[in-house]
């Protein structure tokens, strides 16, 4: 049954598999599908059984009470993009006696919201985002990228996002046009469509004048662009942008948030990690606060603000961050 | 794997490469500019070598005999040196001027023999050989004479002469080239003159100098002028092209993974779709072509620049006959080149996939260096030649087998040819596994810059160990037991008597190797107990133990006798066994050798190999990975080849024991039961054999030793391989540890004491 095998995925600390067949035998429910969140049960079920069964799905899937209306007999949920649950990522180094990056972290992003992640250098971003490129692999939870399990199929996963590291990442001895190009290649673009694709993206973000010039002889502004046209090129529903600003100067550091703003309008999903409060503050739908590999806060800006009694995001981080430290300094003076 | 991928990444690689200055000049410009230009500075300098003259010091020339005389007018008699050799000698023939060494050198000349004047002497000399730069000093002794004065003498005296010849007494210092070439050309003028003087007592005396001109021996050289040129050349060619071969995929591999990892752009292909193991390949086809380019154009360039030099300078010393190369050489090596590059190119990848930074890459190179080359220079060696023990040496057997093929000795190479293809290749597929290994691994990829200290590494090995030990832990016990067997090996003295030697093998074999897996068992794992196999054993499998022993032992005397011919031992050896059954000789009984030959190995070896090793192998999941290994690297702990490939194969079937009983018991059984039989074997007496009707068993060898007959010794080997089949399809339960066992038996023990009071 495809449920189970799908949310197993989903929630395999909770393990819901076992409640679910208890319950579909008590309510002789013949079939569930669950395609894109989507979730169609058939069967003899009475209304009052289907109920239950949707609202488990949607506990599971939202890992909280559910405040859905109990009466609807299919629980409609926007699709996700993605799906992060308890991501564990520990690193086995001799020196720090191991190194937990993440420390189960969850949060979910949907398609035409710009999700920021929000933290100090070694908060865990960079880890998080490593996974959800199926650069490293998680000690333990799940990440899902668009219906894609990153443990199970790497290859999706990849062919879903467009990643934009903090380093610009460019080749040295390559041109601008033969970066793109190679990288459309590598995505399995047939090679008319790739130019017809490239001639756009290059004229959208004014490149013509750059097409033949070398990585090397490219300035970071330069760098970073090709470095956003190279994550387009296969127009993935994902972009992830991994501190893309750091290091440009204000005007090109304006142009790679005006081009994330444009992704979001053409409904992209984008992971958007950075530790400048004006960008994020500007930019972001959602933001998680992350410090030592935790979430510390998860929501809306407005939503944060108004809990916190904080107006300014900034203030709000100091804060948060400040309690965690304090929090983590006395469990150590405890564990002493 | 999609190979347009691979393709694709190639191109990319290729195209970046050639973009690099840096490549581009160590692989196509060094060698097409260096060679010529060295070439030419050999020319240049050519002209500045030239021969200067030594300065030679003759003290007593007038003691010598004049008739001929060596020395004419203050020079070397014309009658003994060319007009070009005279320029290269400048005499000088006054005394010391410092009056003691005067004293001194009289005294020496008096009576050379006395020792305490001669060491006087010889400082003296050398400090005026210094002060007045002079190479070379000849000293003639004052009462020098060849036998001039025959008649006056008596015959007596001529006998005595004839016994001790007269002496010319040459000092030379050996640390200055000068000295001692100015010593070698006055030596030989001086033998030269001693001939010609030779002569002339002779002709004097009315016998003809042919008569004692003894043999003269003729040789002439029948090799052909194309042996003449691949002689020179199958030696040379293989180890240019390995050596560039090399040396071209380092540089571009560290560029390709370090480089990469530093400009941040892997972490962008590897978030790509293309698989780890297309980029791998798609890397590793870059780095081969390089290897083969860059070994290609030095071998080219080499050569012609040689040539031309050789040209040049008035051609090679006769014998050498360099010319150019035959091209059927030229074919086989473009054939070897392929799996010589793929292999050193896929070694140099996977370790520059370990590199963090360029700079770190470049640091491997030494100790990449450092262990392919002696596998290079072992194939120079006169002595060498393509065999079957040979053709197994990685590297090394396919050097040879390249030499064989372009001094056209087909015959040998096809004989070795299989053995040195079958290596070859599976040498290159394991290096290829490890690069994909190495860019699948996140630890290899992303490894942190870390500081070392053993303390922390300490506590981190005790902090994350394991119930049972890992492959890495596995190794790290065989690498110790192998460093410790070296070492030890040098530090004991040969043995005197039977005890000696009994305490000083027993020692050895328990602190080199069951000292080494027992401690590690302890400290690097949780459950030592499961580490080192002790779990208990059924009397079956026990008894199954010792009769695939004694059965299998028929196979494994053949197996060793044929090892014998394969790989025959060398006089070493042979020397070495004489010894040890010379001090065998000496044992006080047969029990007391089978403890040391037998049971001390059965404990000790079995503990660590079958115990604390091939837990660790069989942590790979793979049974027959760790069967093999395990028994590879027990076989490499013998040290000695011959025993090395017999251990292997016994190991094999004590590894397979090992893993089907669960258990180190059986195995001890086997290995003492093997061990017990073969030593009985070699020191089977003629009565013993006739009286115990072992006789239907054995036959006795020109050797005076005996061997299994054949068709007992057939039905044997089958049974056992019956048995050993029969425990392979076994699957037993795992049987509790020894420790529990006692622990459980002491328990109901004294809970049915105290129940009974």
């Amino acid at each position: 049954m495809a449920v189970a095998t799908s949310l197993k995925l989903l929630q395999p600390e909770r393990n819901p598999t076992d409640d679910l067949r208890n319950l579909f035998h008590t309510a002789q429910i013949r079939e569930l599908t669950f395609d894109h969140w989507h979730c169609f049960i058939d069967g003899d079920a009475t209304k009052n059984q289907t109920n239950l069964v949707s609202r488990m799905i949607v506990c599971a899937l939202h890992d909280r009470t559910c405040k859905l209306p109990l009466n609807s007999p299919i629980a409609r949920l926007p699709k996700r993009m993605i799906h992060v649950r308890a991501l564990n990522k520990r690193y086995n180094e001799l020196q720090t006696d191991g190194f937990t990056a993440l420390a189960g972290i969850s949060f979910d992003a949907m398609p035409g919201q710009i999700y920021g992640l929000l933290g100090p250098n070694g908060a865990g971003k960079t880890t998080a985002l490593r996974i959800l490129s199926t650069v490293l692999k998680p000690t333990s939870g799940t990440a899902v990228v668009n219906g894609y399990d990153v443990i199970d199929d790497p290859e999706q996963v990849r062919r879903n996002i467009g990643f934009v590291s903090t380093n610009t990442a460019i080749y040295d001895r390559m041109t601008a046009w033969e970066m793109v190009q190679y990288f459309g290649q590598l995505y399995g673009i047939e090679i008319a469509e790739l130019h017809r694709r490239m001639e756009v993206l290059f004229e959208r973000f004014q490149m013509n004048n750059i097409r033949d010039v070398l990585g090397s002889k490219m300035s970071t502004g330069m760098k970073q662009k090709v470095s956003i046209v190279r994550a387009l090129i296969h127009d993935p529903p994902v972009l992830i942008f991994d501190e893309a600003t750091s290091g440009l100067d204000i005007l090109a550091a304006r142009e790679v948030l005006n081009t994330v703003e444009q992704v979001r309008e053409q409904g992209k999903c984008v992971i958007f990690s950075s530790h400048i409060m004006t960008e994020v503050q500007r930019l972001c739908d959602r933001i998680a606060i992350m410090n030592r590999g935790t979430i510390l806060a998860e929501g809306t800006i407005e939503k944060l603000t108004g809990i916190y009694k904080e107006d300014d995001l900034e203030e709000l981080f100091f804060q948060l961050i400040a309690k965690s430290e304090a929090t983590q300094r006395d469990l150590v003076a405890q564990q002493v | 794997m999609k190979w347009p991928n691979v393709k694709l990444i190639f191109n990319r690689e290729l195209r970046d490469q050639l973009r690099d200055r840096r490549t581009l000049f160590t692989v196509v410009v060094m060698p097409i500019v260096l060679y010529p230009l060295m070439g030419m500075a050999m020319l240049q300098v050519a002209q500045f070598m030239r021969e200067y003259p030594a300065k030679i010091w003759i003290i007593g020339n007038d003691n010598l005999p004049q008739s001929p005389s060596l020395v004419a007018d203050g020079q070397v008699s014309e009658d003994f040196v060319s007009e070009s050799e005279s320029v290269l000698l400048e005499l000088s023939l006054s005394l010391p001027e410092d009056d003691e060494l005067k004293k001194l050198v009289s005294q020496f000349r008096e009576t050379p023999n006395s020792p305490a004047a001669s060491a006087l002497v010889d400082q003296l000399i050398q400090a005026e050989m210094k002060a007045r730069g002079l190479d070379v000093a000849v000293v003639v002794p004052s009462k020098f004479s060849i036998a001039e004065d025959q008649t006056d003498e008596g015959e007596a005296t001529v006998v005595a002469r004839a016994n001790s010849p007269p002496k010319i007494y040459i000092f030379q210092n050996s640390a200055s080239d000068q000295s001692r070439i100015g010593a070698q050309r006055i030596k030989s003028v001086i033998s030269r003159w001693q001939r010609s003087v030779i002569q002339q007592r002779l002709s004097d005396n009315g016998i003809s100098p042919e008569m004692v001109s003894g043999i003269q021996v003729v040789d002439a050289d029948v090799a052909d002028k194309l042996g003449k040129q691949t002689a020179i050349w199958s030696k040379l060619f293989p180890f240019i092209i390995m050596v560039w071969s090399l040396t071209g995929a380092f540089y571009p591999a560290i560029d390709l993974c370090a480089g990469e990892k530093e400009r941040g752009t892997f972490e962008t292909l590897l978030s790509s779709p293309a698989a780890r193991s297309e980029i791998a390949f798609g890397k590793l086809l870059t780095v081969m072509s390089f290897s083969v380019t860059t070994a290609l154009l030095n071998l080219m360039s080499m050569a012609f620049t040689g040539l031309f030099v050789a040209s040049r300078m008035g051609g090679l010393p006769s014998g050498m006959g360099l010319g150019m190369p035959p091209l059927a050489s030229i074919g086989w090596l473009l054939l070897a080149l392929v799996p010589i590059s793929a292999l050193f190119s896929a070694i140099a990848l996977a370790a520059a996939a370990f590199a963090r930074s360029s700079k770190e890459g470049q640091y491997y190179l030494v100790p990449l260096m450092m262990i392919s080359m002696p596998l290079m220079m072992i194939p120079m060696m006169p002595s060498i030649k393509l065999d079957f023990g040979t053709s197994l040496i990685p590297v090394t057997g396919l050097m040879l087998f390249l030499r064989g093929l372009i001094e056209g000795q087909y015959a040998e190479c096809i004989r070795f040819g299989g053995p040195v293809c079958v290596i070859t290749f599976a040498c290159c597929w394991f290096s290829v596994r490890w690069v994909v290994h190495q860019f699948n691994s996140e630890s290899v990829l992303f490894r942190p810059s870390e500081r070392f200290g053993v303390a922390t590494w300490f506590r981190h090995v005790l902090r994350e160990r394991h119930e049972l030990p890992s492959f890495a832990n596995a190794m790290l016990c065989a690498l110790v037991i192998l460093v410790a067997k070296f070492f030890i090996g040098f530090a004991v003295s040969t043995p005197q008597d039977f005890f000696d030697f009994a305490k000083t093998t027993v020692i050895i074999l328990a602190a080199t190797i069951a000292v080494p897996g027992i401690i590690m068992a302890l400290l690097l794992t949780r459950s030592p107990g499961k580490s080192l196999k002790l779990n208990m054993c059924s009397p079956a499998a026990a008894c199954a133990a010792v009769l695939i022993a004694i059965m299998l032992n028929p196979l494994f005397t053949w197996f060793t006798s044929l090892v014998m011919i394969v790989y025959p031992p060398s006089g070493d050896l042979f020397q070495l066994q004489e010894t040890v059954a010379n001090i065998l000789g000496t044992a006080p009984n047969i029990f007391a050798i089978l403890a040391v030959f037998a049971l001390a190995p059965a404990i000790f070896e079995e503990l660590a190999f079958r115990g604390f090793i091939l837990s660790g192998m069989q942590s790979l999941r793979n049974k027959w990975q760790a069967i093999l290994m395990t028994s590879v690297l027990f076989g490499i702990a013998h040290g000695v080849l011959q025993q090395s490939v017999i251990t292997s194969v016994v190991g094999v079937v004590m590894a397979i024991i090992a893993v089907q009983t669960k258990s180190i018991f059986p195995c001890m059984l086997f290995h003492l039961t093997h061990n017990s039989m073969t030593v009985l074997l070699s020191s089977a007496k003629a009565h013993v054999v006739e009286t115990t009707s072992l006789d239907l068993f054995l036959t006795a060898t020109s050797g005076g030793m005996y061997q299994y007959s054949v068709v007992p010794g057939l039905i044997m080997s089958a049974v056992g391989i019956v048995l050993l089949v029969w425990l392979l399809r076994l699957n037993l339960p795992e049987p509790p540890l020894v420790t529990e066992c006692i622990r459980n038996a002491y328990h109901r023990f004294f809970t049915r004491k105290t129940a009974s009071a």
